[in-house]
C-alpha cells in the first residue's frame, strides 16, 4: 500500500497530475449536465405555460 | 439515412439521446478500465512510476487536439452550407476542447518538472500546445463578444479554420525543433505493450468522453434556441 502511495519516490508529481485530470474533467460533467437539466426546466416551463392558457 | 437527415434539430435529439447513453457507458468502463491497468503495470526502467502520468497527459492532448479538429471541421460546414447545427456543434466544442489543453497543459508540466527538470520549456511542441490553448480562449471571447447569432458563428467560424493551421504544427514540431519532449511515439513501437493497453483505454475513454459531452451541450443549446423561439413567438 505504501509502495503505491509513495509512486517510486514520485508521489508529488503522479498524484496531482491525476487529481488535476479528476477535477478538471469532474467540474466538465457537472457542469454540462446542470445546463442540461437547466435548459430542460426552462423549456418545460415555457411549454406548461403555453398549454395552460 | 444520410447524414445531412440528422442536420434537423428534431432528427438530432431523437437519434443522439438514443446513442449518448452507450457511449458515455462506454466511456465510463474504458476509463475505469485504463486506470486499473494503468496503475497495475511496473514502473518503466528510465521514467519510473513518473510514466504513469502518460495515461492521463496523452489522451488530455490527444483528445485536445481531436476536439479543435471536430470544432474546426464544424465551423467549415457551417460556413459553406450555412447550417446552424453545425454552429451550434462548433460554438459547444470549444469549453470542452479548453479544459482537454488546460489538463494536457497541467499533466505535461507535472511530468516535466522529475524528468527534464523544469515545468515548462519555450520549444516547439509546449509553445504551440500552449498556442491551442489561446485560441480555445479567443474563438469563446470572441463568440460571447458579438451579438446578433449568425455574425458571432461566422467570425468564430474563420478564427477556428485559421487556427486548425496549428494542428500539424503541433504534431510535427518534435521533428521540425530541437525539443526535451518524447516523439511521436505510440505508432512508432517505441512504447512496451504493457504501456500500450492502459495508455490506448485512456485515449479511447476521454475521445468517448469529450463525445457524450460534446452530444449533452450541443442537445442543451437546441433547447435553449428552443425556448427562445418560443418567447420570442409569444411576444410577437
Amino acid at each position: 500500500m505504501n509502495d503505491f502511495l509513495s509512486q517510486g519516490g514520485y508521489a508529488l508529481y503522479v498524484w496531482p497530475a491525476y487529481a488535476a485530470s479528476a477535477i478538471g474533467l469532474g467540474c466538465m460533467i457537472v457542469a454540462t449536465l446542470a445546463a442540461w437539466r437547466k435548459a430542460k426546466r426552462a423549456l418545460g416551463a415555457l411549454q406548461d405555460s403555453e398549454t395552460n392558457i | 439515412m444520410s447524414i445531412f437527415e440528422l442536420a434537423n434539430p428534431k432528427r438530432f435529439m431523437e437519434v443522439s439521446g438514443l446513442f449518448l447513453p452507450w457511449i458515455a457507458a462506454a466511456a465510463a468502463v474504458a476509463l475505469v478500465a485504463g486506470l486499473i491497468l494503468g496503475f497495475g503495470v511496473p514502473p518503466d526502467y528510465q521514467q519510473g512510476d513518473t510514466v504513469r502520468i502518460m495515461f492521463v497527459h496523452v489522451p488530455a492532448s490527444t483528445t485536445a487536439m481531436m476536439a479543435y479538429g471536430a470544432m474546426a471541421v464544424a465551423s467549415a460546414v457551417g460556413l459553406i452550407n450555412r447550417h446552424p447545427l453545425a454552429d451550434v456543434a462548433a460554438k459547444t466544442a470549444a469549453p470542452l476542447g479548453a479544459v482537454f489543453t488546460a489538463l494536457g497543459l497541467i499533466t505535461g508540466s507535472l511530468w516535466g518538472k522529475p524528468m527534464w527538470g523544469a515545468w515548462w520549456v519555450w520549444d516547439g511542441r509546449l509553445t504551440s500546445f500552449l498556442l491551442l490553448l489561446l485560441l480555445y480562449l479567443g474563438y469563446i471571447a470572441l463568440g460571447s463578444a458579438i451579438e446578433d447569432e449568425t455574425r458571432s458563428a461566422r467570425a468564430c467560424a474563420i478564427l477556428a479554420i485559421i487556427g486548425a493551421v496549428n494542428l500539424p504544427i503541433i504534431y510535427f514540431s518534435v521533428n521540425w525543433w530541437t525539443t526535451l519532449h518524447q516523439g511521436n511515439s505510440i505508432f512508432a513501437g517505441k512504447i512496451a505493450p504493457a504501456f500500450l493497453w492502459p495508455l490506448f483505454l485512456m485515449m479511447g475513454g476521454y475521445t468517448l468522453l469529450f463525445f457524450s459531452l460534446w452530444l449533452v451541450r450541443i442537445r442543451t443549446e437546441i433547447l435553449n434556441r428552443r425556448a427562445r423561439t418560443l418567447m420570442l413567438s409569444r411576444a410577437a
